[in-house]
């Protein structure tokens, strides 16, 4: 009975400190941050789970969560780092159209567009405290501050933790429809697909020349300004 | 349960292609592979009565005359590749070891998007979407060339990107659907059945969402940036079938859940979204294509106009238009991937572009007499001129949006007298460089196999645009009517 009162505090919380990562997503400057928040975004997700077994008692969500702990916590940040040791990149300090200050701002308006759009919209059907309400805004909103990660990014290994980023936005949003644990899971399945695919075009110049893969590096904007491996 | 043929196919293809070593051995799996497909697509069209209530597969004309689409060019793409990819590992421009690659990809590319077209359930469509963009990606990198690599992650961050948003519009939709009945459901046939009573700011939401995804995959503005690089550095086999093939599974997507909202009370406003976006990406393409000055790049931007026209005919949503955007998105298919072929050859005889971005084509007619008349075909095609299909579609469609505002016809006309002078301002002065005597290069001589499928598309472009082949009219109507958009036409 306990666990029932608290379970809805909890995922409130966890789904509030999600949106706090993405913005940290959007402002860090060094790629093992990046990695590390993105790492513990998806630990809430695991939160946001458990909590939801226990408000609705789908024991289907333990799977979900498992799966996430397996992809998400250890398997794709493990990966990512394998990838900034081979290339030896540390920071990402370029930015594409808007610098993390203003990317920031525009986040905040992007949260408050969502709310108001979907409180109108979604007002007959819930009310405006009810997790499904909570879990579309707050998911959707992670999922367009990924995409203003993609964009304003330039180093490619940073877009990448933009998309999963916004890959867990859905996964965040599709928590509360409980009847699609199956769904959930096939996309990490593609998720991890395409890792492994941009992995694999994102270290092709390994076997080349040193100059091929400089090139190559720079290509992918991995170089730094001065021209050397960041 | 014939259609359980596809996936079996697809399987021991796959199979065979990883235990087989030789080129010629992986290249024949290549061509066999479709056209099975075609084979089994082409019965399924003469056997209505085999269609059964499968809860694996999708068969009605709708999905039908989509798989007939890919199928087809999926072939002409096998055979062409035979000469083409053995071309590009003799002049080392593929390495040796990529064949397995290539030959894998374009197998597994053709049996994802013969499930995404089959399947019942609007989730395995999104993934089986999704595999498709993962697998074009491949083929768009096989040549692992600087430019190759950087087209195919622009395409896979705008696609996946985008496919994010329409993941978030089936979680909508399943919800509405849940809403209404207490059950949610993911399957097509059941959604159509429910829409009516779904709520329609809900299903509104469901739309907008799932058409972002699907009209980046699809190529329209302003999701289609990946487009005119991606379909230009790709090998041209593979940029026929993105052109012919996968850019139909985004409009395949976009037409299913049209039919849904029109039964929902929001069609009048997913109309006006539908044929907003449609003008400016005709516009955007057609104005873009004036600039353009490599051919691959103007037929990519041929595609994405062509793309729009057939979200204008979905837009205005009446049988007529639907039933001539089924016909515009066949043709277009055959016109197109034969041009990209036809592309491919000017490509092997004169290899790079000049540093200033431009094709350094001369003497055309004495090197490529081939290639020079079935481009100039093509464009002819393109531009709409009558004897080939896309003429009928266009005046159908225009004809059709004439009886929502004249403007539409009006300022769509004036678009694709744009495209007509692009394409033209193009070859024309092409056809007229002559390279200094002895500076030209060698002849290149194209195979058979490279020349074959062209000729093909390319009578097959003709039959269609001056005949009605018998069923084929009952047929699209059909397909119309399986989207929720009546018979009468």
């Amino acid at each position: 009975m306990i666990l029932n009162d608290v379970a809805p505090v909890w995922i409130r919380i966890c789904l509030i400190l999600v949106l706090v990562s993405g913005g940290f997503l959007l402002s860090s400057r060094s790629l093992k941050n990046l990695v590390r928040t993105y790492q513990f975004q998806s630990f809430l997700l695991v939160l946001i789970a458990l909590g939801l077994v226990v408000l609705e008692e789908h024991t289907i969500l333990l799977l979900v969560a498992a799966l996430t702990v397996v992809s998400k916590v250890w398997g794709i940040p493990a990966c990512i780092r394998l990838i900034q040791e081979r290339i030896h990149i540390q920071q990402d300090l370029k930015f594409s159209y808007l610098r993390p200050p203003g990317a920031l701002m525009l986040s905040i308006l992007i949260i408050l567009l969502v709310y108001i759009t979907f409180a109108q919209i979604l007002e007959k059907l819930y009310a405006a405290s009810s997790l499904f309400f909570l879990g579309s805004v707050i998911g959707v909103s992670l999922v367009l501050m990924g995409l203003l990660a993609v964009c304003i990014r330039r180093m490619a290994i940073s877009k990448v933790i933009g998309y999963l980023s916004m890959e867990n936005g859905v996964l965040a949003f599709g928590l509360f429809v409980t009847e699609l644990p199956f769904f959930i899971e096939f996309v990490i399945v593609i998720d991890l697909i395409i890792l492994v695919l941009l992995t694999s075009i994102m270290t092709v110049g390994i076997d080349s020349s040193i100059e091929e893969y400089k090139s190559r590096l720079e290509e992918f904007h991995l170089l730094s300004e001065e021209g050397g491996i960041a | 349960m014939i259609a359980v043929l596809y996936p079996v196919v697809a399987m021991v293809i796959l199979l065979l292609q990883l235990l087989l070593r030789t080129h010629r051995s992986l290249s024949l799996l290549g061509v066999i592979h479709p056209v099975i497909s075609l084979i089994i697509t082409l019965y399924f069209i003469v056997s209505p009565g085999i269609w059964d209530d499968s809860p694996f597969f999708l068969i009605d004309h709708m999905s039908l005359f989509v798989m007939l689409t890919t199928s087809i060019i999926f072939a002409a793409a096998a055979l062409y590749a035979v000469g083409y990819i053995d071309g590009l590992v003799r002049s080392g421009d593929l390495e040796k070891r990529s064949l397995r690659i290539f030959y894998f990809g374009f197998s597994f590319l053709l049996a994802a998007t013969t499930m995404a077209i089959f399947t019942p359930n609007i989730a395995l469509f999104w993934i089986c979407a999704e595999l498709t963009t993962v697998l074009s990606a491949v083929l768009i990198a096989i040549l692992a060339l600087r430019a190759t690599i950087d087209a195919s992650l622009k395409y896979i961050f705008i696609c996946s990107t985008s496919m994010l948003f329409s993941f978030i519009g089936i979680i909508f939709l399943f919800e509405a659907v849940r809403n209404k009945t207490g059950v949610g459901s993911l399957l097509w046939t059941e959604i159509v059945d429910e829409a009516a009573g779904l709520d329609s700011g809900m299903v509104f939401i469901a739309f907008v969402f799932f058409f972002i995804g699907f009209a980046a995959k699809s190529g329209i503005v302003p999701f289609h940036t990946w487009l005119p690089l991606a379909h230009a550095k790709a090998p041209s086999a593979v940029s026929a079938v993105l052109s012919g093939a996968i850019l139909n599974i985004g409009m395949y997507g976009i037409l299913r859940m049209t039919g849904i909202m029109k039964e929902t009370g929001v069609f009048g406003q997913v109309s006006v979204l539908l044929i907003v976006f449609a003008m400016i990406t005709i516009s955007v393409a057609c104005l873009s294509m004036l600039r353009q000055k490599k051919l691959k790049t103007l037929i990519a931007f041929s595609s994405i106009e062509n793309m729009g026209f057939i979200l204008l005919g979905i837009g205005i949503g009446s049988p007529v238009a639907l039933f001539w955007a089924l016909f515009h998105m066949l043709s277009h298919s055959c016109i197109k991937a034969g041009l990209f072929f036809s592309a491919g050859i000017l490509h092997r005889q004169y290899k790079v572009p000049t540093r200033t971005g431009e094709d350094e084509i001369g003497d055309l007619l004495l090197l490529q007499p081939f290639a020079a008349v079935t481009v100039m075909a093509g464009c002819a095609a393109l531009i709409g001129m009558p004897l080939f299909p896309l003429f009928l579609s266009k005046v159908g469609i225009l004809l059709a949006a004439a009886a929502i505002s004249v403007w539409i016809p009006a300022i769509v006309l004036l678009l694709f007298a744009c495209a007509g002078v692009a394409l033209l301002r193009f070859y024309l002065p092409v056809m007229a460089v002559r390279f200094p005597a002895g500076e030209g290069p060698v002849p290149y001589t194209a195979p058979l196999s490279m020349k074959v499928p062209i000729v093909l598309l390319l009578l097959l472009s003709i039959m269609i645009g001056t005949v009605m082949i018998p069923g084929e009219e009952a047929f699209l109507a059909a397909a119309v009517a399986d989207l929720g958009f009546g018979v009468q036409l």
